[in-house]
C-alpha cells in the first residue's frame, strides 16, 4: 500500500456533499415545521426510505425485486404479532420486524439462489404473492380480514408525533448509511458486481455473499418502513400491506429519479407525492399521469432525471466516487 | 517449481465438452502460451483454471495444493489473477476505482497503484475518466493493472490482442518484461501464434480440446505449430 502515489482513497466533491445535507436537512426540518397533518410527511419519508432500500439493491447490485411488498407486509405483521402476543411497546417491536424480515429475506435468498434477471424478479414476485396468501389464511393474525394492534398504553395525543418521529429517524438513517455504505469498498465492490459479475470474482470479491448483504439490507429497511406505516394506521390487512402497490410506487420513484444514485429516490418522491397531491380528486388521471411520466422517463431519460441533471453538470449530492491523491 | 498444474481436465461448456483429457504445467516465473483455432477450448481452459468454469475430470493444483473445486474469488485471493476476454472492466467506475477494487482483497506483493502507474505511465492521464469511455487499448492497460494490483502469482490473459490495433498490441505486450522480473507467471491465451510464441517460455497447442502440441517456444518449428493448430499431418 505505498509507492511514489498514496493509494488510500479520499473523496473528490466533498462541497456537494454538503449541499446534500443542507438539501435533506432542510427537508427535515420543513416536514418537522410546517404545519400541516403529521400524516403525509410521515408516508413521505417512509416510501423514501423504501425507495431508498430498493435502490441499494437495483441501482448498486442491479438486482431488480417485483417483490418487496413482501418485506413491508412481513415486517408489518410481525410488529402486530409481538405487539399483541408479548405486549411490549410497538416502538421495540420495530426490532422484531426488522430480525424476522432479514430471515425471511436470508431465506427468499436461498429460494432465489442463483436465479437473475427477469427470473430473480418473477420469483420473488411470486414468493411475495405467496406469502400474502398464506397469511390470508392463517386464522391467528384474523386471516383476509386483518388486524387491529392492541396497545393500550397508546396516548393517542403523542402518538402521531412519535410515529412520524420513527419515520424521520428511519429515512435519515437509511439515506446516509446507505451513503457510507456506498463509500466503503463493500460498496465499490457492490457497484464492481453490477457492472461485470466475472471480472469482480476475478479480483476476489465474492458476489453472491455481496448480494445477499444488499438484499437483507433492502429487506429489512422496507420491513421497517411498512411496519412503521401500519402501526400508524393501528391496523393491518395482507390485501393492503402485501399489495404490489407499494412495490409499484417503489419501482416509479427510483426509476423517474434516477436508480443507482442517492439523489434519485428524492426528487422521485417529490414527484411522485406532487403528483398524486395535485390529481387525487381526478380519478384514473393520477395513474394515466404516472404511466405516462414512467414510460417518457423510460425512454427519453433512461437514467432517470438525476442522471439527466447529472451528465449535464456534473453534480453530486452525495458523492461516492473514490480518487486518490 | 510448478505453481499451477492441470491433471487431465475435462471442462464443459453448458453440456458441449471443450477440453478432453488436458495436462499441463506452468512453473513459477515462466510464461507458457495456450495457442489454437477458434473453439479449441483455449477460453474455457483459461476460466477453469481460475474457478469461473468446474472441471468435471481431473484436478487443478495450484503450488501443490489442490484447488479443483475453489470458487473464483477465493481463487483470486489466492494468487490467480484474470485479464479477461474483451477486458471486461467495471464500466460505471472510473480507471483508479477500478484499480482499488482489485487492491481491496489483494495479497502481499510488489504491486501498488504507483508501480502500475510506473509499468502504463499513460494510464495516470486517464485515471479519473469513467472506464466505459477509454478506446480499447487503454481498457487492456487498466485491465492488466487491475490484474496485477491482487498480486498474483500468475496471471492468466485471455486474448489480449482481440480487436485491438498491431501498434497498441506491441506496447501492451512490452509490458510482460515488466511483469516477469517480479517473478509472476503468465499464461497466455492468443489465437495469434507468431506473437504468442515470442512472448513465451513454452507453448500448448490445442486442437479440439486436447493438447496436440507442448514444446519449448524457442526451438519448435512454425511448422509444427501450423501441423498442431490447423491438425494436419504430413507425410
Amino acid at each position: 500500500m505505498n509507492g511514489p502515489i498514496s493509494s488510500r482513497p479520499i473523496f473528490s466533491a466533498n462541497a456537494g456533499l454538503i449541499g446534500g445535507i443542507l438539501l435533506v436537512g432542510a427537508l427535515a426540518l420543513s416536514a418537522v415545521l410546517l404545519p400541516v397533518d403529521r400524516r403525509l410527511p410521515m408516508e413521505i419519508c417512509l416510501v423514501l426510505a423504501m425507495a431508498q432500500g430498493w435502490n441499494l439493491l437495483c441501482g448498486y447490485t442491479g438486482l431488480l425485486s417485483f417483490g418487496h411488498q413482501a418485506f413491508i407486509g412481513v415486517g408489518a405483521y410481525t410488529l402486530f404479532l409481538v405487539v399483541n402476543t408479548l405486549g411490549i411497546s410497538p416502538f421495540l417491536g420495530l426490532a422484531f420486524s426488522a430480525v424476522v424480515s432479514a430471515a425471511v429475506a436470508v431465506v427468499i435468498a436461498l429460494l432465489l439462489k442463483g436465479s437473475r434477471d427477469a427470473y430473480f424478479s418473477i420469483g420473488i414476485w411470486v414468493l411475495a404473492d405467496c406469502l400474502r396468501l398464506l397469511v390470508g389464511q392463517w386464522d391467528f393474525v384474523g386471516s383476509s380480514q386483518g388486524m387491529v394492534l392492541n396497545a393500550p398504553d397508546i396516548d393517542p395525543a403523542t402518538f402521531g408525533d412519535a410515529v412520524f418521529w420513527a419515520a424521520l429517524a428511519l429515512v435519515l438513517v437509511t439515506q446516509f448509511a446507505i451513503f457510507g455504505l456506498l463509500r466503503t469498498r463493500f460498496g465499490l465492490g457492490l457497484m464492481a458486481i453490477r457492472d461485470n459479475e466475472t471480472a469482480a470474482a476475478s479480483v476476489g470479491i465474492a458476489p453472491g455473499r455481496s448480494r445477499v448483504i444488499a438484499f437483507v439490507a433492502s429487506a429489512v429497511i422496507c420491513a421497517v418502513a411498512g411496519a412503521i406505516y401500519y402501526l400508524s394506521v393501528l391496523y393491518v390487512d395482507p390485501a393492503g400491506a402485501f399489495d404490489i402497490d407499494w412495490q409499484i410506487r417503489i419501482l416509479f420513484i427510483v426509476i423517474v429519479g434516477g436508480a443507482g444514485t442517492l439523489e434519485g429516490p428524492l426528487i422521485g418522491t417529490a414527484i411522485y407525492f406532487l403528483l398524486r397531491e395535485f390529481l387525487q380528486d381526478h380519478g384514473g388521471l393520477f395513474l394515466i399521469v404516472q404511466g405516462a411520466i414512467a414510460a417518457l422517463t423510460m425512454l427519453f431519460a433512461p437514467q432517470g432525471l438525476w442522471g439527466l441533471i447529472q451528465a449535464r453538470t456534473g453534480w453530486q449530492l452525495f458523492p461516492t466516487k473514490w480518487v486518490t491523491q | 517449481m510448478t505453481l499451477l498444474e492441470l491433471e487431465h481436465v475435462d471442462v464443459f461448456y453448458r453440456d458441449l465438452q471443450a477440453t478432453f483429457d488436458v495436462s499441463l504445467k506452468v512453473d513459477e516465473g515462466e510464461t507458457v502460451a495456450i495457442i489454437g483455432a477458434n473453439g479449441a477450448g483455449k477460453s474455457t481452459l483459461l476460466r477453469a483454471m481460475i474457478g469461473l468454469t468446474q472441471c468435471r475430470n481431473g484436478r487443478i493444483r495450484l503450488a501443490g495444493e489442490d484447488v479443483t473445486r475453489l470458487r473464483c474469488d477465493l481463487l483470486a485471493r489466492r494468487g490467480v489473477a484474470l485479464v479477461p476476454e474483451g477486458r471486461r472492466l467495471f464500466s460505471s467506475l472510473t480507471v483508479e476505482e477500478n484499480l482499488l477494487l482489485a487492491m481491496a482483497r489483494a495479497r502481499k506483493g510488489p504491486w501498488t497503484l504507483g508501480r502500475v502507474y510506473e509499468l502504463f505511465p499513460a494510464m495516470k492521464e486517464f485515471r479519473s475518466h469513467r472506464a466505459s469511455d477509454l478506446s480499447g487499448g487503454q481498457q487492456q492497460m487498466v485491465a492488466i493493472s487491475r490484474a496485477l494490483l491482487t498480486n498474483p502469482r500468475v496471471l492468466l490473459c485471455d486474448e489480449l490482442s482481440l480487436g485491438l490495433a498491431p501498434k497498441v498490441i506491441s506496447e501492451i505486450y512490452a509490458c510482460f518484461d515488466g511483469i516477469r522480473k517480479e517473478g509472476v507467471s503468465i499464461v497466455l491465451v492468443e489465437q495469434d501464434t507468431v506473437r504468442a510464441r515470442s512472448a513465451s517460455d513454452r507453448l500448448y497447442c490445442l486442437l479440439k480440446g486436447k493438447v496436440r502440441l507442448a514444446a519449448r517456444s524457442s526451438t519448435v518449428t512454425p511448422d509444427a505449430i501450423r501441423d498442431a493448430y490447423f491438425g494436419e499431418t504430413h507425410a
